[in-house]
């Protein structure tokens, strides 16, 4: 009996200095985080073909087509001076016209701009001022005209490349 | 009792360089201190660098060929109702209130005339002035003496150009007095 009190005395007394050894220790641990710049753009796919069929008889304008069937998305974290700038990927032969227009909401869109003669050496800024966020959805508006005095324009495809940068 | 964690900033610590052993891993530690502030380094210049992503549209582009010919003045009469006593022939009247105007981004096309009057009483010519410069080459007159389709201004390619018409009827006295109508289609075609 004598013993079995000993032992749940000595248990008790581990307990307490446990308890008291618990109490006094800590732990710490660095965790880095760390976000990197992010900067994404995309669309939502192709816009249809753009052709030219009618004019105004006395006038060299052909009458123009527009697209906007496309939207495009950007995210970006970097700052408030980000924007977007297109460029084809060969400029159009002289007396074609390719404007776009892209809409934003967190930057300012530079409006119609004429992006025939933009290549990637000298892509033009389409919207400017982005701040940090997410875009999404804003509509892109292509206008393709023709003068008659170009001649006719057999199908062509060009590519319009958007870069999202700061 | 005391408890000792054992925790990853613990491995951090730069250990007492008191022993041989202890500078080599003092040395280790240093050398792993350097390369984490490198890759750290590196890791901000990459994002200080970022270019930006990009995206593609591909359009499709097409002119088709194109033709358009409209007229503006509308009707017209012409009257010959006037005489001079020292002439056989009536004095023709004339008109130039029509303007042809056209467009086409075609090559080689032409702009014919006709008129829908099969067996015309009285003479109706039809003369293009005042034709826009580089716009094509204008015949000088042309005559109805039937529905036949005649050459009016011809040279036209990648244009838009416009002119006068001119139209003088006549008669003579033999011809007595009547009515002729013409209906005049004027077609752009190629050559």
């Amino acid at each position: 009996m004598k013993k079995s009190l000993v032992t749940l005395a000595l248990a008790g007394l581990s307990i307490l200095i446990v308890e008291s050894a618990s109490a006094q220790s800590s732990a710490a641990q660095n965790v880095t985080l760390t976000v990197n710049t992010v900067y994404k753009i995309s669309t939502s796919g192709n816009p249809s073909s753009m052709t030219v069929t009618t004019g105004t008889a006395g006038t060299d304008a052909l009458s123009s087509v527009s697209d906007n069937s496309t939207t495009y998305s950007i995210t970006q974290n970097f700052g408030n001076t980000v924007k977007v700038a297109a460029n084809l990927d060969a400029a159009l032969a002289a007396g074609y016209t390719l404007q776009i227009n892209m809409a934003s909401t967190k930057g300012t869109s530079a409006g119609t701009m004429d992006i025939s003669n933009a290549t990637s050496g000298s892509a033009v800024d389409v919207v400017t001022g982005i701040n940090r966020g997410a875009d999404a959805g804003q509509m892109v508006t292509y206008t393709f005209s023709a003068l008659a005095s170009a001649g006719m324009l057999s199908s062509t495809n060009k590519t319009v490349t958007f870069t999202l940068t700061n | 009792m005391k408890l000792r964690l054992i925790t990853g900033t613990d491995s951090l610590q730069p250990p007492e360089a008191t022993t041989g052993g202890a500078m080599k891993t003092q040395k280790l530690y240093r050398a792993k201190k350097i390369s984490k502030t490198l890759v750290a380094v590196l890791m901000m210049a990459a994002g200080l660098h970022a270019q930006g992503s990009s995206a593609q549209q591909s359009l499709i582009l097409r002119v088709m060929e194109l033709n358009k010919l409209d007229l503006i003045g509308g009707s017209l009469k012409l009257t010959i109702d006037k005489i001079h006593a020292d002439q056989f022939a009536p004095t023709p009247a004339v008109n130039a209130n029509t303007t042809l105007v056209w467009t086409s981004n075609g090559e080689n096309k032409k702009i014919t005339v006709a008129s829908s009057n099969t067996n015309p009483r009285y003479a109706l010519r039809a003369a293009p002035q005042e034709m826009s410069p580089g716009a094509g080459k204008a015949t000088p007159v042309v005559s109805f003496l039937d529905n036949k389709n005649h050459d009016f201004i011809v040279g036209v390619n990648r244009s838009a150009g416009k002119c006068v018409i001119q139209f003088t009827a006549a008669a003579d006295v033999k011809q007595g007095i009547g009515i002729d109508t013409h209906v005049i289609t004027y077609t752009i075609t190629s050559s």
